[in-house]
C-alpha cells in the first residue's frame, strides 16, 4: 500500500496529531473564533512550506489588512519576510467576491494557484463567502468546487473561518478535514484547545489538545493520555534505586524498584521534600536525577539540602542532578509533561522527583482527569526506565490514623508504592511517623516507625 | 492636478488612497488587480501607483507591460508593499512605500514626482 502523500505543517506536535501532516490535494476547514490563532497557524504552515521550497497563495477576504497581518506576524520567530518574497503571495479576493460573486472567487482561486504554482493555498475569511452567498446551496457548491480543485491539482487548501456549524453540516462533510481552535473556560481561566474533528484518509490523535500562541507561533501539546502506549514496554527490571535513607531501604527490602513510581504523602511539615532530597542526593552522573518542584525554588532546595548534608550544587556541577522549578499557576499540564519527558530523554535521567502532585492536580481543568493523566505519565516514565518519587500534601492535619491525601484514594491503584508520613500528638509533643502502605509484588516492613529530622536529614528509629 | 492610475487589491486601502489623491486635486483611475490596471491604463497617465502582490498580474508584471507601451517607458512608478520588493519590482520603481504608511506620505511623494523633485525619504517609506 503506497503511503499517503503528506504536506507536513512544520509544527512537530501538530504533525504528530495528524500522523505526518496534512494530505496533498486535501481541503481543510480551520474553524475558530476571532483571536483563536487561525491566521497565525496558516502563516506558520505557509512559512514552513516555503522553507521546504514550496509556494503559497494566501487569499484574504474580510480579514485584517495584509500590512497589519504582517506587522503582527513580524513578532513571530517563524516569519522571515525576505524569505517569502517570490514564494508567498498575499492577495485580496474581496473585490472579486463583491464584483463577481462566488463563481468569480472560485475562478480567482484556481487562476492564482495555477499562476504561482502553489502547493498550498489559504483562503482566510470563508465566513465572508457564506455571507455573500445567495443561498446555503451556493456556498456549499463553492466549497465543493474548491475541494475538487484541490484534489485534482494536488494542492492543499486551508479554509479559515469564524463560523461554527452543526458538525453534520454539508460543508464539513464535503471537505477532507475539519480542525477546530477553541477557548475553554474553567474557574476564571481560559485555555486554548485544538481538535481534529475529521481527517479523511488517515487516522489522527483524537481529542482536545491544548495549545499556546507565543512569539514562536503555535505550539500544540497533545493530550498525554492520547500518546500513552506508543512507547514499547521495557523489559522487567529487578534492580533497586536507593531512597537515600538506608533504614527506609531496609524496610522496603532493597529500595524503590527501578522504573517504579512511589507516592510520599503527608501533611505540611512532615518532611516530604526532605525525603525527596535524600532520594535526589543518591543521583550519579551515570544515574542522573531530574527534580521538578512546583513550590520551592532551586535556591531554596539547595539551601534545604545543605542543611541535611546533601550537596545539590555539587551534584548539579557533576551533571548528576537538574533542578527545575515551574510555577503551578495557570500552567498546561500536557506542556509540562511533554517538557518533562523530553528533558528526561535529553539528559538520560533515571530518577525523577515531582515535588507536589498538586501542581498537576490544580491545572487539569477537567475534574477526574488526574487518574488518566498520571497513568499516562507513569507509562511513559516506565518506558524510559525512570524511578519516580511523587510527593503529595494531605488534607486536614494528617493526624488521623488513615490520612486522606489529596486525590490519593483514586491515585493509589495507579502508583506502585505509597509511603505515609504523619504527625501524631504523643506525651504533649508531636511525633513523626512513617509507614509503608503499599509495595507491589513483594514483602515489606509494614510497621509504623517514628522518625526525626535533624542535621543528617530524616533519621528513622530502630 | 494629474491623472494617476492606482492599483491595489485591498479595497479599503484602495478607497482611502484614492480619496486622499482626489482631495489633493488628482484624477484617479483605480484598479483592483494588475490585469484591470493594464486594461484601464491610459496614455496620459502621469504616475503609476501599485501594490506588488495582486491577483491576475502582480505589480511588476503589469507595470512591465505598461512600460512597453508607446510613450510609457519613463512613466514614474510608486510601488507599495508590506514585504520586501522582489528584484523585478525594484528595478522598475521610482519610489517604494513600505506598508503601512500614512496616506499623506503618498500624496506628498506624488507631488514631488510631479514637480520633478527627487523623491526624498519619508517616514514609513524607502527609496530604491
Amino acid at each position: 500500500m503506497a503511503p499517503l502523500d503528506r504536506l507536513p505543517t512544520g509544527i512537530a506536535s501538530l504533525d504528530l496529531i495528524l500522523k505526518g501532516g496534512l494530505l496533498r490535494g486535501g481541503a481543510y476547514i480551520v474553524q475558530g473564533h476571532p483571536g483563536a490563532g487561525k491566521t497565525v497557524l496558516a502563516n506558520q504552515i505557509a512559512s514552513h512550506r516555503i522553507g521546504q521550497g514550496g509556494r503559497v497563495v494566501y487569499l484574504t477576504l474580510l480579514s485584517e489588512g495584509h500590512d497589519r497581518m504582517m506587522a503582527h506576524l513580524a513578532q513571530m520567530s517563524f516569519f522571515h519576510p525576505e524569505a517569502l518574497v517570490g514564494h508567498l503571495i498575499y492577495i485580496s479576493g474581496y473585490t472579486e467576491l463583491e464584483t463577481n460573486g462566488l463563481s468569480g472567487l472560485s475562478r480567482l482561486v484556481r487562476t492564482e494557484v495555477e499562476r504561482h504554482g502553489a502547493e498550498l493555498v489559504v483562503l482566510d475569511g470563508l465566513f465572508a463567502v457564506e455571507e455573500t452567498a445567495s443561498s446555503s446551496h451556493a456556498f456549499r457548491r463553492l466549497v465543493h468546487e474548491l475541494q475538487a480543485h484541490a484534489h485534482v491539482t494536488g494542492q492543499t487548501m486551508l479554509l479559515l473561518t469564524n463560523s461554527r456549524h452543526n458538525p453534520a453540516s454539508p460543508e464539513y462533510t464535503m471537505v477532507d478535514g475539519w480542525i477546530e481552535m477553541a477557548d475553554v473556560r474553567a474557574e476564571g481561566r481560559v485555555v486554548r484547545e485544538l481538535e481534529v474533528h475529521k481527517f479523511r484518509g488517515s487516522d489522527v490523535i483524537r481529542g482536545r489538545h491544548r495549545y499556546r500562541i507565543t512569539h514562536q507561533g503555535i505550539e500544540v501539546y497533545p493530550r498525554l493520555e492520547s500518546l500513552s502506549g506508543l512507547q514499547p514496554a521495557p523489559p522487567l527490571d529487578t534492580a533497586f534505586a536507593s531512597s537515600g535513607m538506608p533504614k527506609l531501604d531496609l524496610m522496603l527490602r532493597g529500595g524503590f524498584a527501578a522504573g517504579s513510581a512511589t507516592l510520599l504523602v503527608g501533611p505540611s511539615g512532615t518532611g516530604k521534600t526532605v525525603a525527596s532530597l535524600h532520594f535526589a542526593g543518591t543521583a550519579t552522573p551515570e544515574n542522573p536525577c531530574l527534580f521538578l518542584g512546583f513550590y520551592e525554588s532551586p535556591e531554596r532546595l539547595r539551601h534545604k539540602a545543605s542543611g541535611i548534608g546533601v550537596d545539590l550544587a555539587a551534584l548539579e556541577t557533576a551533571g548528576a542532578l537538574r533542578l527545575h522549578w515551574r510555577s503551578p499557576a495557570e500552567m498546561l499540564v500536557d506542556e509540562v509533561a511533554r517538557w518533562l519527558l523530553d528533558e528526561i530523554e535529553r539528559t538520560g535521567a533515571r530518577r525523577l522527583v515531582v515535588d507536589g502532585l498538586a501542581g498537576f492536580q490544580q491545572n487539569l481543568i477537567e475534574s477526574g482527569r488526574m487518574g488518566r493523566f498520571l497513568t499516562a505519565l507513569g507509562n511513559e516514565l516506565r518506558a524510559l526506565r525512570v524511578t519516580t518519587l511523587y510527593t503529595s500534601a494531605m488534607t486536614g492535619n494528617g493526624q488521623s490514623a488513615a490520612p486522606e491525601a489529596q486525590g490519593v484514594a483514586e491515585l493509589s491503584p495507579l502508583i506502585d508504592s505509597v509511603i505515609s508520613m504523619r504527625l501524631v500528638e504523643r506525651n504533649e509533643a508531636m511525633s513523626k511517623l512513617l509507614s509503608i502502605l503499599k509495595v507491589p509484588d513483594r514483602d515489606f516492613d509494614a510497621r509504623i516507625t517514628t522518625y526525626t529530622i535533624g542535621p543528617g536529614g530524616i533519621a528513622l528509629a530502630g | 492636478m494629474a491623472k494617476i492610475l492606482l492599483a491595489e487589491d485591498e479595497a479599503v486601502i484602495r478607497m482611502l488612497l484614492v480619496e486622499m489623491l482626489v482631495d489633493d486635486g488628482h484624477q484617479v483611475i483605480e484598479a483592483a488587480d494588475g490585469a484591470q490596471a493594464l486594461a484601464l491604463l491610459e496614455s496620459d497617465v502621469a504616475v503609476l501607483i501599485s501594490d506588488v502582490m495582486m491577483p491576475r498580474l502582480t505589480g511588476d508584471e503589469w507595470v512591465t507591460a505598461a512600460r512597453g507601451r508607446p510613450g510609457m517607458d519613463m512613466v514614474p512608478v510608486v510601488f507599495m508593499s508590506a514585504l520586501p520588493l522582489p528584484p523585478a519590482a525594484k528595478a522598475l520603481a521610482t519610489a517604494v512605500l513600505q506598508k503601512p504608511f500614512r496616506p499623506t506620505v503618498l500624496v506628498k511623494l506624488v507631488q514631488e514626482i510631479l514637480t520633478g523633485d527627487t523623491p526624498t525619504p519619508h517616514a514609513g517609506s524607502a527609496l530604491p
